[in-house]
This record gives structure tokens, C-alpha cells and sequence, in this order.
């Protein structure tokens, strides 16, 4: 049974790509479909797939993720048993440098892996989106007496926009399994989706011997390197999974959600997504507005016209104003006759009247957080 | 002050007048605005008061309510000490009996009351629409130093006949009260609010109990009895936006007073209303979707077009339709090409594909789903 299994969700993740949106919250709390930020989807998936207990390895800019996670209560893992864990970096008194790496994280952090009875560990980042259900996974896992299961995506170059940029694919060859870059040579590969399985007592061992030794600081370059040492299988998932690691692929996928199907998929598949409870009332829509292919999450006031786009909770967007392709968070405001096209605006952004605000075709504007343009 | 005050919610009332909406649910647990239940205006109104401990009366039909309150949760009233506690009629030795009227309902449930040991009971009425500051009425109760307060407000002359009418002196304190009355001598209506002193409320309950000619109701026995032992009562005025749905009519026009933007109840101000979750995407309008004047909850795809509407929770209007000053009720399908006008759609019905449903006319359609609306 999957409630065997202890989730880890490693928040130790590459923002180079996406530093536009990250420089305020780690990816795990980046908004996303309107509603819900990138860690919802994770989450959600382990606790409908039946896993109960978690453990959140924390990097930095912990409050934005602690002020959507709080006690776990819309996920549920509000519990006396198991339930959420937020694993934090230890603060050394005396530090000659700065700790770098999941690895020292999870080495303070350790005595929950040790204690808990759970027999697996399901292992992942929150950089992906998608609506997974588990269970075939870890049956995998388990029937073939594995200690490492890599799940993958299937990706054929053409049917699938996905921005392979700094990602890894899984590789075999001569029947050894590897973990490179995608280096554009071929057609069809699958995608590493940096969520694994191993026996629990597998990565104790990893983690043991890689802090003992010393020489990584990243839990996946140590279990990468040992590959070669252990029973090693991968399991394609079949669900759309996106990796969200770059502007361009973030923009990609909120684009993807309003290709109804698409999101009848994310947000209902195997399950809901669950995301922090706002009590904003619904969305209303003043006089004649004209609005198009677009998601609108609740507590908005919507007077003008908008194509295209994701508008999260608590917008107002004003009268004769025209937004579109763009991507508007929580709480922003933008006045009346304003002319938008490609943007994302950060939260709290306040656009006064008579503002024209163009990204070009390709990566999107990015408004940062509370700003104000008068 | 806070602890002083624990509220009562009457919630067992049928509300027959509201037809099938109340087939399966009882009144202060139907769907309203797009998100709520009627019962959440009360329940918000008293955690956003201060109140921390809340006792709800159900009887008729407690299933939509039972699952909506669950522990609490959404008012932040699953608390160790009070919060909320649902309170149907029980067993005793004597044998079992349903309430016999409101006062009957507290009677009934001294032993909840007393266990929290209150100085002040709120007694409200779990199916009214408006956002109050109970604490302010608890303080002019106190600075009075009234026995009863009752909250009150001013209606229309020609209306006051609907109404239970207070009439009051002009420091408002109240010398009578009149029940739906052909020539009132006062416009000021009972809005059904009481704050009573706990220990004179269980006085009277018991009297009331003991008398085998009352109704064992707050307005017809209790008020009445309170007037006649010469209790100071008085009339608390409240200003602003307060409506009984207890109609179809009624019903349809308080969801309509949503879409005015100069309505007095603002849903988007920080006197936020609270409610069960459900956990589903923001809504989709596609781009054959036209929207105006419209309440759109989370959940809902939009083909069509709507005006002058409210749709909950996971409704969908297919392509080619039409609603127009209509309220659907979560999960309810418009089919294409369908026509809904002026009419309201209760939760998980189905409008077929080119059906028409409703006129503008004057009279307001209610389209009954197969399995009565409970979600």
C-alpha cells in the first residue's frame, strides 16, 4: 500500500531560469493556474494518491511558502500522526560558509526519515505540474523488488512544447541506466520528472554516505552518482506532466490551462487540487464586458476586456481597459483604459489609467511585486 | 467582552415557501450568491463578531446543513473550548420530542447553554441575509442596561404589515410588540435578533415551558411575556442592507441585489462572509462566452451567453445558450442553445439543449433537478 510511503518534496531548485518570479518565494510558492501556487500541485497529488506523511525540505525565503502552507489544513495534513513536516536548514553558530545543497538540510533534518516506520521513500521537487495518481507507479516500484524507480515522461520532439532547458533525460545504454543532458540529437526520449522511489533503507544509505563523504551537497547528484550501485528501474507516468522551470515554460504551461482539456486534466483528473482558502466572494462582472478563452479565479471585479489570460483572486481590472496574454496574480489592480498585451504582473501591482504595457511575442513583461505604475 | 455573549442559530425552520429549494434542505441551508448558504450570513456575522461560542438548532431536513457546518472549519469556530456545536432534538427519559417552536428550541438546550455559563444569549435566525456587528448591539445592551434587546429596522409603512412590528417609546425602549398588524403604529420590524440576559431568558423559558397555551415562540410568547413582567426593553436600530428570504420572490431579489454595484451588502468589503470550501479551478470562459452583469463563481465554464446572473459553483452554460436574470445552482448544466430567462435553476439540474425555460414577464421559474438540489 502506498501509505508505505514517506513523501519528501525538495525544495532545493535551479531559479536561474525563472529568477523574475523567484526573487521574492521559492518555486514551490509560485502562483499558478489562478488559484494555487506550484507547491498545491504536489501536495495534492501525494495526499490523493494516499500518501499522509510529508516532509518539505526548506532552502530560503521560507515565509511566503509558510504563509500559504501553514499548519497543512487544506491539504489535510493537519494531523497528530504524520501529517506535514517542514524540514528548515539548522543555523550554524559559528559558520566559515554558507551551507549550500539539500544534503545538510536533510542531515539535521535526518531523525525524521530515521523514526518514521514508512518502508519507501517517495522522493520529488515541486518545479512540475501535473495530476499524477502514484499508485502504478509504486506498484512498479515494489513488484519489480526495485531500490531506485525514476518516473519519466515520453516526450516526442514536435507533439510536445516542452522547454527542455537545463532538464535531465533518462538514458540506457548497453542496460545501464543514466541521467544527462538533452543536448537536441533525439527525436523521442523521456524526460527525467526528478521524482523517484527508493526503499527507505536506499536513501538512508545514500544520504548517509553522501554527507559522511562529504563531497556533494545535492541529494540528486548523490543518488545519480550511485546509480550504478543499486537495483535501478524507471516508470513512465502517464500524465502530462510540465516542468516549470523557466519563464518561458511557466508562461507555456498557463497558457496550456486554457486548452479546456488541459485543465479538466490538471485540476480533476486523479483528483482535486487543493490550495489555500481565500473566502473572497465570486468574480463580478460589471456592465458589458468581453472576455475571451480566459480563467478567472474568484473575487474579482472585472469591468473591461480580457483575452487570453489567467487572472488570479482579488483582481480588478477597470473599464475600456483590454488585457491580454497575459498573466495577472492575486490582488493586482489595473485602471481604466489601459492597453496590456503579454505581460505577468507580480502580486499587489498597481496600474493606474491610460497605461500601455507590451512584452514582445516571445517571453513575457514581468511586473515585479507591489509595484506601482502611476 | 468577548466570552460575555454566546450566539443561538435557529436552523430547523422548513421554509415551505421556498418550494423545492426546500424540498431536500433546510432553509438556512440553501444555496445562495453564488458561493454560499443563507446560514453563512449569521454564522460570518458572529466570527467576525467575536463570538466563539455557537450553538446551531436544526430539525428539518439537517443533512445540507450538518455536512456544510461539519466542526466549524471555514469560521474558525473548531476551537477547543465552545465553537460550534450542532443541536437537534433528542432523547430523554421523558421520550423523545421534535421542537415545538424557536423558544421551545433553547428550552430545550438550557443544559449547552449553561455549560458555557454566559452572561448575554444571541439568539439569530440561521435564513436572513445581511452583515451585522453583533458586538455593538451587545454594547449598547450593556450601556443600556436593557434586560432584552432586539434589533430592529425601519421599513417601508406600507409593508409594515408583513412584519412583526416594535412599538417604542422615543428613547426606544419597547412597550409592545404586534405581529403582522393592519394599521401599525410603528415601522420598526423585529429582524428576529435578540440578545437576552441569560439568566432572565432561562426564567422566562421555564415559565413559557410550564404554560401549556403557548406557541413557544420568541415573538408571539416570549417578547410578550418579557413586556408584561415590565423587562426594559429595547429597540436596537440597525442600518443597511437586511433581507428574510422567506419567498421565491424574496429569494430571487436578494441574489439580483448582488449585481447592483451600489447594493449596501458588499460581498467585497472586510467583513468577509465565509463558507465550505469546494476546492475547484477558477471558472473558464471560452471565447464564444459573453458575460454581463454577472456573478460567476469558481468552477464554471462559460460558452454562452449571461446576463443579469449568478452562477455557483460548477455550473456550465454551453454554446448558443442564454441565461438571462437567472441564479443556477451549483452544478447545473445549460445545455446549447438553451434559453433561460428570469428563472432559477436549482443544483444539478439539466436544461436540455434547445429548451427555453422561464419568461421575463413577471412570474419566476424554478427548474427542480431529479435528486432536489442537495449537494
Amino acid at each position: 500500500m502506498i501509505n508505505d510511503v514517506l513523501g519528501i518534496i525538495n525544495l532545493g531548485e535551479r531559479e536561474e531560469y525563472i529568477k523574475e518570479l523567484t526573487e521574492v518565494r521559492p518555486i514551490a510558492a509560485v502562483p499558478f493556474g489562478g488559484r494555487y501556487r506550484m507547491i498545491d500541485f504536489t501536495l495534492s497529488n501525494m495526499i490523493n494518491s494516499g500518501i499522509d506523511y510529508i516532509g518539505i525540505i526548506l532552502k530560503d525565503k521560507f515565509h511566503s511558502l509558510n504563509d500559504h502552507i501553514g499548519p497543512g489544513k487544506s491539504w489535510d495534513l493537519d494531523r497528530k500522526t504524520g501529517g506535514l513536516r517542514m524540514l528548515y536548514p539548522n543555523i550554524e553558530p559559528n559558520p566559515t560558509q554558507i551551507a549550500i545543497g539539500d544534503l545538510p538540510v536533510l542531515r539535521d533534518n535526518f531523525n525524521f526519515v530515521l523514526r518514521t516506520s514508512k518502508t519507501h521513500v517517495l522522493f520529488t521537487r515541486s518545479s512540475y505540474i501535473g495530476n499524477i495518481d502514484y499508485n502504478p507507479a509504486y506498484r512498479h516500484h515494489v513488484d519489480s523488488d526495485s531500490d531506485i524507480t525514476i518516473l519519466t515522461r515520453h516526450i516526442i520532439r514536435g507533439r510536445d512544447r516542452v522547454d527542455l532547458l537545463g532538464l535531465d533525460i533518462v538514458s540506457q545504454e548497453n542496460g545501464e541506466l543514466g541521467i544527462g543532458r538533452n543536448l537536441g540529437n533525439q527525436d523521442e526520449f523521456d524526460l527525467s520528472v526528478e521524482m523517484y522511489f527508493l526503499k527507505k533503507e536506499v536513501f538512508v544509505e545514500i544520504v548517509t554516505e553522501a554527507v559522511e563523504a562529504g563531497k556533494e551537497a545535492y541529494l540528486k547528484r548523490a543518488i545519480i552518482d550511485r546509480l550504478r550501485n543499486y537495483q535501478v528501474s524507471t516508470f513512465t507516468l502517464d500524465s502530462d506532466i510540465l516542468p516549470i522551470h523557466s519563464l518561458q515554460s511557466y508562461y507555456n504551461a498557463s497558457m496550456q490551462i486554457l486548452d479546456p482539456a488541459y485543465a479538466d486534466y490538471l485540476f480533476y483528473r486523479h483528483g482535486k487540487i487543493y490550495t489555500k482558502v481565500k473566502d473572497a466572494p465570486s468574480t463580478m462582472y460589471l456592465g458589458k464586458t468581453d472576455v475571451n478563452n480566459t480563467l478567472i479565479a474568484n473575487g474579482c471585479i472585472i469591468e473591461g476586456t480580457v483575452e487570453n489570460s489567467i487572472i488570479f483572486r482579488g483582481v480588478t481590472i477597470g473599464r475600456n481597459t483590454v488585457v491580454r496574454n497575459s498573466i495577472v496574480f492575486q490582488d493586482v489592480t489595473i485602471g481604466e483604459d489601459c492597453n496590456i498585451n503579454n505581460c505577468v504582473f507580480d502580486k499587489n501591482v498597481v496600474v493606474g489609467n491610460r497605461k500601455v504595457l507590451m512584452g514582445d511575442g516571445g517571453l513575457p513583461y514581468v511586473i515585479k511585486k507591489g509595484v506601482v505604475i502611476k | 467582552m468577548k466570552g460575555n455573549m454566546m450566539a443561538m442559530i435557529l436552523a430547523g425552520g422548513q421554509g415551505s415557501r421556498l418550494k423545492a429549494l426546500t424540498r431536500k434542505n433546510a432553509k438556512p441551508a440553501v444555496h445562495f450568491g453564488g458561493k454560499y448558504r443563507i446560514i453563512d450570513f449569521a454564522l460570518s456575522n458572529c466570527a467576525n463578531s467575536g463570538i466563539d461560542k455557537v450553538g446551531i438548532l436544526t430539525q428539518y431536513q439537517p443533512l445540507g446543513i450538518n455536512t456544510h457546518i461539519g466542526i466549524g472549519v471555514p469560521w474558525d469556530l473548531d476551537r477547543r473550548d465552545g465553537g460550534v456545536e450542532i443541536l437537534p432534538p433528542y432523547m430523554s427519559t421523558e421520550g423523545g420530542r421534535w421542537y415545538a417552536g424557536t423558544a421551545n428550541a433553547i428550552y430545550e438546550n438550557m443544559d449547552y447553554i449553561d455549560l458555557h455559563d454566559p452572561q448575554y444569549v444571541l439568539i439569530l435566525s440561521g435564513d436572513h441575509i445581511y452583515k451585522m456587528d453583533y458586538s455593538k448591539m451587545l454594547r449598547a445592551h450593556i450601556d443600556k442596561k436593557a434586560d432584552v434587546t432586539i434589533s430592529v429596522i425601519e421599513v417601508p409603512w406600507e409593508e409594515t404589515s408583513r412584519f412583526g412590528i416594535l412599538n417604542t417609546l422615543p428613547d426606544d425602549t419597547i412597550y409592545e410588540f404586534e405581529e403582522k398588524p393592519k394599521q401599525a403604529k410603528n415601522n420598526l420590524a423585529s429582524m428576529g435578533i435578540y440578545i437576552f440576559n441569560w439568566q432572565l431568558l432561562k426564567k422566562l423559558l421555564l415559565e413559557d415551558h410550564a404554560n401549556e397555551a403557548s406557541s413557544h415562540d420568541f415573538g408571539k410568547d416570549i417578547i410578550p411575556k418579557a413586556l408584561e413582567q415590565e423587562k426594559y426593553l429595547l429597540a436596537y436600530r440597525f442600518e443597511g442592507y437586511w433581507k428574510d428570504v422567506g419567498t421565491i420572490e424574496s429569494y430571487w431579489e436578494a441574489n439580483m441585489d448582488l449585481l447592483d454595484p451600489d447594493n449596501p451588502l458588499d460581498l467585497f468589503d472586510d467583513w468577509k462572509i465565509f463558507t465550505r470550501n469546494l476546492d475547484v479551478a477558477p471558472h473558464y470562459i471560452a471565447t464564444t462566452g459573453d458575460v454581463e452583469n454577472a456573478l460567476l463563481n469558481e468552477g464554471c465554464i462559460v460558452k454562452g451567453v449571461v446576463k443579469n446572473s449568478i452562477l455557483s459553483t460548477g455550473v456550465i452554460v454551453e454554446e448558443g445558450a442564454m441565461v438571462t436574470d437567472s441564479v443556477i445552482l451549483p452544478g447545473a448544466k445549460i445545455g446549447q442553445r438553451a434559453v433561460v430567462k428570469k428563472a432559477i435553476v436549482m443544483s444539478s439540474a439539466t436544461i436540455k439543449d434547445d429548451e427555453v425555460v422561464g419568461d421575463d414577464s413577471g412570474e419566476i421559474t424554478l427548474i427542480s433537478s431529479r435528486d432536489l438540489g442537495l449537494i
